[in-house]
């Protein structure tokens, strides 16, 4: 995964829905369970899966060009008063699309964002980074350096 | 966060409600000047207009059907409505789009101004959606042509002077032209540019 350059302009709620899309569905349940009751809410659009394409950079700094296709999911919900929760994920998890689209949508109201960010989005942004730190680490620690000896053609 | 107005909801499950609405109009197509009756329970349109028209939009517009909407709906929510359920380019002119909901009432745009498909490509023309205050009781029409046995008589009301010269003019140009679909609340007819309509003028 190409690291994205604008990582440190992202708007609150690009942070959250990122994070909201790189948990795993056990964390959001778990993270549901601990709040309580939910607010009531309709599906504007039930959770789909599709493909999207992915585009890359050689090196990360050259020509945009396509990598290939990505499986991903996406729900939109509204809640009572017309907010509107969406979601998009990787992967084909429909319960998990939902349940995202839904603290997308209550993320937005200031009676619930404040817990919501404590309790549910700062613990998994964390968790996710230091993963993420794991995962570079033992990739760096199988790091070859390779270098060719200039032959001595005469 | 400001919200402008409440978006309403759509297909529960989309694939079967989507086909059910498009074998709808098929059958109104198939079947012109015949009254039918949409399923609107599946979703919710957008306020103000016929469910009817929402349905058919629903279920046939996406990303690569440009629609044309009059001036009143481009400024409403319908707009916003189009755009989030199905994706569909809003056509600021008439000739590039390949849905179009118009007023039965309003003199402007004129038939001849949208697409009526090409000699080789006829299907490359427009569906216009025609918003009527009711399809009953209007001035009686006679409906000949293919998909009618022998005739069918319907009455819609509303619709503009000279509306029938154009479509009869629309006609005339088979296999080119545009297909109609009349619509009032939840109410459907199909007019595709096959059926030759003749007012029955002095009946009513």
């Amino acid at each position: 995964m190409t690291v994205n350059p604008h990582t440190e302009s992202k708007t609150p709620r690009q942070h959250w829905m990122s994070v909201l899309a790189r948990a795993s569905l056990k964390d959001l349940e778990q993270a549901i369970a601990s709040l309580g009751p939910m607010p009531a809410y309709d599906v504007m659009k039930p959770a789909e899966t599709g493909t999207i394409m992915l585009e890359g950079r050689a090196g990360g700094a050259g020509r945009r060009f396509n990598i290939g296709e990505a499986t991903m999911t996406r729900c939109v919900v509204r809640l009572k008063d017309g907010t509107m929760g969406f979601s998009y994920a990787l992967g084909r998890d429909k319960r998990k699309a939902q349940l995202a689209a839904l603290l997308d949508g209550m993320l937005q109201l200031p009676t619930h964002a404040a817990i919501l960010h404590n309790s549910v989005i700062g613990p998994l942004a964390e968790q996710q980074a230091s993963k993420k730190i794991d995962v570079s680490r033992k990739a760096a620690a199988t790091k070859v350096d390779f270098f060719t000896l200039v032959r001595g053609d005469g | 966060m400001n919200v402008p107005f409440v978006m309403g909801r759509g297909f529960s499950d989309p694939i079967f409600q989507s086909q059910a609405i498009f074998r709808l109009i098929l059958q109104a197509l198939s079947t012109p000047g015949v009254l039918l009756r949409v399923d609107t329970s599946s979703f919710e349109g957008p306020q103000g207009l016929s469910s009817a028209a929402a349905a058919t939009l629903l279920a046939l517009a996406d990303y690569e059907t440009p629609v044309w909407l009059p001036d009143h709906l481009v400024k409403g929510p319908m707009r916003d409505w189009l755009v989030f359920h199905t994706g569909a380019p809003i056509s600021e002119r008439p000739e590039h789009a390949l849905f179009a909901i118009i007023d039965a009432a309003s003199p402007d745009p004129a038939l001849a101004r949208f697409a009526t498909g090409e000699d080789r490509y006829p299907d490359r023309s427009a569906t216009l959606i025609v918003l009527c205050p009711s399809l009953e009781n209007g001035t009686p029409l006679m409906v000949t042509g293919p998909g009618i046995e022998s005739l069918v008589n319907f009455a819609p009301q509303g619709i503009r002077n000279g509306f029938w010269d154009e479509f009869a003019a629309n006609h005339e140009r088979f296999p080119l032209g545009v297909d109609l679909l009349l619509v009032s609340d939840d109410k459907i007819v199909g007019l595709p540019r096959t059926s030759k309509v003749t007012p029955l003028d002095g009946a009513a």
